[in-house]
């Protein structure tokens, strides 16, 4: 019993940091930009195809072509914004998730339309390698990369943003635009660089995440709902918060699905998401989301 | 001397690091005409926010006539009689002139349905845009579009009306306009809050003027006192 | 003069709309049941999105999960007349209960925050439902379903002729856009549409935005619910997935908004082009998967930015332009 109790807590863990991944980015655009990217699921998944479509006709191994998905993600998040998101800056909530939303349709439909519905999955031959935690509990190595993956990126933007000048000037947009402004800082330029560090650091995991999840066109949407969920019981553009509610998350569902079955599990991740907005819409780190003057 | 109609005691106002009001408090008599001055950034605005409930205080409280309305929303203090204009005109682009003034009248308890776009008319004329009756709000300019947003705020038979920085950016006889229009409002027993930055029209219209500087009142008294108090003018060029 | 050209334009205009009105209705006796069939589909999206137009389009809150009500609508009448032998008319009535408490809950939750949470929220609810809808196999059939037999049995909503349904659900259109119609005309519709062009200003001016905009959320999800029901009558079958489709809630969303978000005739214009377009699509494109939704994302992203008013919009500008000529 016991055990069954750490590996579902070693489980939640793997499953948080997967989470986490994709929430650190949509924080990270909401916290600068307070753009709701409803189609951050889409570039992970169109990164995912890229990973997929090496591994089959090159053979390359999906984590040696994370840096490879790490670019197309910038280079597709810097497309984007030139030609939409810059454009929506400045516009009212409801233009900002109609325009991300039809983004999201229009890479799903391109996905279906170029690589078909198909589930295509990747079997790594180290796939079913783990390393045993304790006795009796293992952790898979696809797993193990999600995670050292997210506490990677974790650290890199705790220095990043915290010791940097280009950080702090991220820091003090996300506070206070016009602030941010008086003080110099452009930003046309900060907002690019939001979006597409969003971007591409939830893309660079796609080579991670093909060797877990099947790619097809819905994987972002799959993904991406928990993915929000996350965010907002973290706080929405608190990416801090984002992975401690990732992290909390991922256990709880994985503990529960110990006791209850697991499809109801799932409606607990959404009724925990009605919890937090009852009592605390803020989320964990108290994030302000009711509208401005 | 007339009773106070609005008390505002040690407003403090916070945004995330920044402080915009540090402790101000005011009373504002029946019938006044009260001025407030300031710098930019002085939290001129944000008191008008605080007092019309778009920002509750961090502390302090707000009392109109005799009670405690810190914590009542927004909607409700407006059908109480405090209203406020928009230093940016803020008309809604989905309705014509006349509505825009026809919805705020329809809250006003005094007039029923069928009055109702009697009475915008005859506000819409009182403010000189009669002839925009049933215009769309894209063509008006932006004068016009302040006075909209004051006849909007008229409609709802203000006790204390505040207006954020009208006159700024205006021609001479604009401003003349705007000042005629004051002087019959407070004619009508209308308590005057004017947040203004062109200080001559201020002290022309005022009875007594408050100066703010970084979310402090830093001087208060007639407009003249007001003008040659040199820490009023450092706070200018400072 | 003008005054009386405009006076005999809206003589000609009620003529029109009162002929089309019959037309329509008498339809069924001239066409095929394809024909029949294409135009049932299209009243329900159109109802569908009328409702959704009452709350998003408007207040500019966008739901993505609208499809909750019609889950709502099929479900409880369903569930009522298979277990309890109520008669899914009455069935149908009573629906609007939960939905319009839901609505309810819904709208005090997120109608103070940020528009995103009130989308999650609804997406939220639909998944939550369907999940629900899937897990009491007891009361709900879980992933089989509910599944009628065709029948002859019009006091429990039952026809052999599809006739019949076209006839209901034109009704149910007649009288949805009759209440729209009201509300973009009346006051309520115009402190609507200042919630959505400006809140902060509406508030001020002494309009309490959150109960309007609960009121409207409301009033979309009576209307919305109905057709719920009609559904499970007319398809004779639901399955949670079907009732409680998140595509459908994004479709509705996405004919609601390039169609023209808070307009009268928005919807009636997005439903039209729409159905039959996407039905085309789907039949003579079947190999082009996935076109459908690269048009929609196109169409939404360019309406979004540049034309936030839809088509409608669009139209109204151009015969603008046209009018200086």
């Amino acid at each position: 019993m016991e055990n069954i109790l750490a590996q579902a807590i070693i489980n939640g863990v793997a499953v948080g940091s997967i989470y986490a991944i994709i929430t650190v980015g949509l924080n990270i655009i909401f916290g600068i930009m307070k753009i709701v990217n409803f189609a951050h699921g889409e570039f992970l998944m169109i990164a995912m195809y890229i990973i997929f479509w090496m591994y089959y006709y090159l053979g390359i191994d999906p984590l040696l072509a994370s840096p490879i998905s790490l670019v197309i993600s910038l280079l597709l998040g810097y497309i984007t914004y030139k030609i939409v998101i810059n454009r929506i800056i400045t516009k009212e909530d409801y233009v900002q998730i109609a325009t991300t939303m039809g983004l999201s349709l229009l890479l799903i439909g391109l996905a279906q339309l170029l690589w078909s519905p198909v589930y295509r999955g990747i079997t790594t031959p180290y796939a079913t390698f783990g390393i045993e935690i304790i006795k009796g509990v293992y952790m898979s190595l696809p797993h193990l990369a999600a995670l050292l993956y997210t506490l990677g990126v974790s650290v890199f933007l705790y220095y990043f943003l915290k010791f940097t000048k280009i950080g702090l000037i991220l820091r003090a947009t996300a506070q206070d635009v016009i602030g941010a402004e008086l003080c110099g800082a452009n930003t046309k330029k900060i907002y690019l660089l939001a979006w597409i560090l969003g971007i591409g650091i939830t893309g660079a995991s796609a080579g991670i995440l093909a060797g877990i999840y099947y790619t097809h066109p819905y994987i972002g949407q799959t993904l991406v709902l928990y993915a929000f969920i996350v965010a907002v019981i973290g706080g929405l553009g608190d990416y801090i918060g984002g992975l401690i509610g990732a992290f909390i998350l991922g256990m709880a569902l994985s503990i529960s699905t110990i006791y209850i079955s697991s499809d109801l599990s799932l409606a607990l991740a959404f009724l925990v998401f009605i919890l937090v907005l009852l009592i605390r819409p803020s989320g964990l780190m108290g994030v302000k989301v009711v509208k401005r003057a | 001397m007339a009773k106070e109609i609005l008390t505002a005691k040690n407003i403090i106002k916070k945004f995330g690091g920044l402080i915009a009001l540090k402790g101000v408090s005011i009373g504002i008599r029946q019938g006044e005409i009260v001025g407030i001055m300031g710098p930019n950034g002085s939290g001129k605005t944000t008191l008008i926010n605080v007092i019309s409930g778009v920002y509750m205080p961090d502390e302090g409280r707000v009392i109109f006539e005799g009670k405690d309305i810190t914590y009542i929303p927004s909607h409700l203090r407006a059908r109480m009689g405090i209203l406020r204009t928009y230093q940016t005109p803020r008309p809604f682009r989905k309705l014509s002139v006349i509505e825009n003034v026809a919805i705020a009248v329809r809250n006003n308890p005094r007039y029923n349905r069928e009055n109702v776009y009697k009475v915008s008319r005859d506000i819409l004329t009182f403010v000189g845009l009669e002839k925009y009756i049933d215009a769309p709000v894209s063509s008006l300019n932006t004068f016009m579009l302040k006075k909209l947003d004051l006849a909007r705020a008229l409609a709802l038979s203000p006790k204390l009306l505040m207006i954020d920085e009208m006159v700024a950016g205006l021609t001479e006889a604009e401003a003349l306009e705007v000042s005629k229009l004051i002087k019959e409002l407070h004619r009508q027993g209308i308590t005057l809050m004017i947040v203004e930055h062109v200080i001559p029209f201020l002290a022309e219209t005022c009875e007594r003027i408050i100066v703010l500087n970084e979310g402090k009142i830093i001087a208060e008294g007639k407009p003249d006192e007001v003008i040659s108090n040199p820490a009023v003018i450092s706070s200018y060029i400072g | 003069m003008l005054k009386e050209l405009s006076k005999s334009n809206k003589y000609y205009k009620t003529i029109v709309i009162i002929l089309l009105i019959l037309v329509l209705g008498v339809l069924p006796n001239f066409t095929g049941s394809a024909v029949i069939r294409l135009l049932i589909l299209t009243y329900t999206t159109l109802i569908m999105t009328i409702s959704w137009n009452i709350v998003s389009g408007y207040t500019r809150f966008l739901s993505l999960g609208h499809s909750m009500f019609l889950g709502i609508g099929a479900y409880t009448s369903a569930i009522l007349y298979t277990k309890y032998n109520i008669s899914p008319w009455i069935g149908m009535i009573i629906s609007l209960i939960p939905s319009a408490l839901l609505a309810f809950v819904i709208g005090v939750l997120t109608f103070r925050l940020h528009g995103a949470f009130f989308a999650l929220t609804t997406i939220a609810i639909l998944q939550i439902l369907m999940l629900i809808a899937l897990h009491f196999k007891d009361i709900t059939g879980g992933a089989l379903g509910i599944i009628y037999l065709p029948k002859n049995d019009p006091m429990n909503f039952f026809f052999l002729d599809i006739a019949y349904y076209y006839y209901i659900i034109y009704i149910m259109l007649l009288i949805s856009l009759y209440i729209s119609y009201k509300i973009d005309q009346g006051f309520f519709g115009k402190s609507l549409k200042a919630i959505g062009d400006d809140e902060i200003a509406a508030s001020t001016i002494g309009i309490n935005t959150m109960k309007i905009k609960i009121l409207a959320f409301i009033i979309s999800s009576l209307i919305a619910t109905p057709v719920g029901t009609f559904y499970a009558q007319y398809i004779g079958y639901i399955i949670p997935q079907s009732v409680f489709d998140l595509n459908l809630s994004i479709r509705i969303a996405v004919i609601g908004m390039i169609g023209g978000a808070g307009t009268f005739l928005g919807p009636i214009l997005g439903a039209i082009i729409f159905v039959p377009a996407d039905q085309l699509l789907t039949t003579y494109l079947s190999s082009y998967y996935g076109l459908n939704l690269v048009i929609y994302g196109l169409l939404l992203m360019i309406s979004a930015i540049f034309l936030p008013t839809g088509v409608v919009g669009f139209i109204g500008g151009f015969t603008k332009w046209l009018k200086k000529y």
